[in-house]
């Protein structure tokens, strides 16, 4: 009988470790039941070694095998459980655990959504929260204080609004104060003109008044001269009278004188005229001879009363001019003084209105401008809102994508 | 209105019209901020499935050679849990010894199944396999060179670039010159 070689014997080994049974041994190396028995004996008691295995391993790892076949296991499969009890020790899991596990899922897993979609929102869930570094409830706590902040700005915005119409409103009620102050000027200006034409139709009443004061100047100049001839004449003919009654002569004297002359013309053929000239300068001669002296006085007394009465009435006069001049003076400076203290108050009314209007509309300005930019910051805030939510439902979207490309390479 | 009462109101308005302002521009810097971070986790979750993807694929590969070369490989890799769970419970703890041997397991199946990977960055799917697995009409780059990539991208993110859709950051990764395309040979040897 030829003896085993090594290889065969290391062979025999191997498929004993392999848990194989001596009849299988047999019919897989081909050689009899006892010579399996030896080579078996040699390797429990050391004369075999397997490189890299322990003598006394051998049994151990024999046993091994043995359940793993008695269990149906491929050693694939059992490093599969292998893998899977190491995932299980590594989450702190043992073995009894497992069944509180499971009921620990099925108490909490919701029960519209299936399990996959729990357990990937959930995955999800913890992924985001190792790359923000924050817990969920942090999260919660952020967006809920955002949408706090946005429901705020919104009525703020709101608020702003509503100011701005108030504030627009009482632009307007500005505006209109302004128009009846400007209205209130227009009507001061037409006040003003109706008193400057007031005040040149008492210029032109004054012009007609002096005109008229010439005039009666004039008048009194002529009265004062027909009376100083009808005073002369009537002088003259009550001399005359008084003449005729002092040489007693009636008016039948003076009728029979007149029909004496006129026969004594008509009998010298010569007029009547001439006749009575000649008469009462023969008259007048006599006269001179008795009251020439008396009648001289009389004419001196009365032509020094007519001198009197004549400087009194100059002296009204002057009185009158220079108290026309004063008045005209007084009316002028009145008038002047009135025109300009309206000028000046209508001009300080209207530079004052014009003032406070231009300070509200540049306060008004300044506002709007502020209002302006605090929107924009707004408009800016929301539209980053917007970029920031976009960017989440893309964060959504790449996550979804990149699991559904990589499943679809499987 | 009274002169007064006028200019309450207009310092009234002002400084609420400051306050809203101020608060805009602290609500704008927060959104900027929660803007960028999401961008940023844009591509970190993409390293994230890919770095995943690979993991798995090393298990799988470590299994399949265990599968392929059952006599050669199973000896070693028992004799190396066996050795393990031997010492495990040489400390009298089950779960110990259980988590000494699971280890060991998993860092030779893990030395197994590692190899030089290549991503391919497509349209329709992403893909992540071993460079001498590639498949033919596929564009594939080096897993190193697409690490540096993403790193690249993520530090224009944190600096507040827009990167928009998977397609859009797929584009930008495609751009870098950090990258290194694996090309299949006609002999079926991947070249870079």
């Amino acid at each position: 009988m030829d003896p085993i070689s090594h290889e065969k014997k290391l062979e025999v080994a191997r498929l004993y470790l392999l848990g194989d049974t001596h009849a299988e041994i047999e019919e897989k190396v081909g050689i009899s039941h006892g010579s399996i028995s030896n080579i078996i004996k040699e390797l429990l008691v050391g004369k075999l070694t397997i490189p890299g295995v322990a003598s006394d391993q051998v049994n151990d790892l024999h046993q091994l095998s043995v359940d793993l076949t008695k269990k149906g296991l491929e050693p694939s499969q059992a490093l599969l459980g292998i893998t899977m009890f190491e995932r299980f020790s590594e989450l702190g899991i043992v073995p009894f655990q497992l069944d509180q596990w499971s009921q620990l899922v099925k108490l909490y897993a919701p029960e519209d959504i299936t399990a996959k979609d729990f357990f990937e929102a959930a995955l999800n869930l913890r992924k985001l929260e190792e790359a923000e570094g924050k817990p969920f409830q942090e999260f919660k706590q952020e967006y809920t204080g955002m949408q706090q902040k946005v429901v705020e700005k919104k009525s703020e915005v709101d608020s702003l609004d509503v100011k701005k119409k108030s504030l627009t409103g009482e632009v307007e009620s500005l505006k209109s104060e302004v128009s009846a102050l400007e209205n209130k000027r227009e009507e001061v200006k037409s006040l003003f003109e109706a008193e400057s034409a007031g005040l040149e139709q008492a210029k032109a009443m004054v012009t007609a008044a002096k005109e008229e004061h010439a005039r009666l100047e004039g008048e009194i100049g002529d009265l004062l001269k027909q009376k100083d001839k009808l005073s002369s004449e009537v002088g003259s003919k009550e001399e005359s009278l008084i003449k005729l009654e002092e040489i007693g002569l009636s008016e039948e004297d003076l009728l029979h004188l007149r029909n004496l002359v006129e026969g004594m013309a008509e009998k010298d053929n010569i007029s009547a005229d001439q006749i009575k000239d000649e008469f009462f300068s023969a008259l007048g001669q006599f006269g001179t001879f008795s009251g020439l002296k008396k009648a001289a006085q009389e004419e001196a007394e009365a032509l020094q009363d007519m001198a009197k009465k004549k400087a009194s009435l100059v002296g009204e006069v002057v009185e009158l001019e220079n108290r026309r001049t004063v008045l005209q003076g007084e009316v002028g400076k009145s008038a002047s003084a009135a025109a300009e203290q309206i000028r000046e108050a209508g001009e300080e009314a209207v530079s004052a209105i014009r003032q406070e209007a231009d300070a509200i509309r540049e306060e008004m300005k300044s506002i709007l401008e502020d209002t302006l930019v605090a929107g924009l910051a707004v408009g800016e805030t929301g539209a980053m809102q917007k970029r920031g939510e976009e960017a989440g439902k893309e964060l959504q979207e790449l996550v979804v994508e990149v699991k559904r490309r990589l499943e679809e390479r499987k | 209105m009274t002169e007064t009462g006028w200019e309450e109101r207009m310092n009234g308005l002002r400084q609420q019209l400051t306050s809203i302002k101020s608060r805009v521009h602290a609500d704008s810097t927060r959104f900027k901020e929660l803007w960028r971070q999401a961008e940023y986790c844009k591509v970190r979750f993409l390293a994230y499935q890919l770095e995943a993807r690979r993991r798995s694929l090393a298990r799988s590969r470590g299994f399949a050679s265990l599968a392929e070369n059952k006599r050669g490989l199973y000896v070693t890799l028992g004799t190396a849990v066996g050795a393990s769970i031997l010492t495990g419970m040489i400390t009298k703890d089950g779960i110990a010894a259980a988590n000494a041997g699971a280890t060991g397991l998993n860092r030779a199946l893990q030395g197994l199944g590692e190899a030089d990977w290549a991503v391919c960055l497509g349209r329709k799917h992403l893909a992540v396999a071993s460079q001498d697995n590639i498949t033919r009409g596929d564009v594939w780059v080096t897993w190193d060179s697409l690490q540096t990539a993403l790193h690249e991208l993520e530090e224009r993110a944190k600096s507040g670039a827009s990167l928009g859709s998977l397609d859009n950051i797929i584009s930008e990764l495609k751009k870098s010159k950090k990258l290194l395309f694996v090309i299949r040979a006609s002999t079926g040897r991947a070249t870079k």
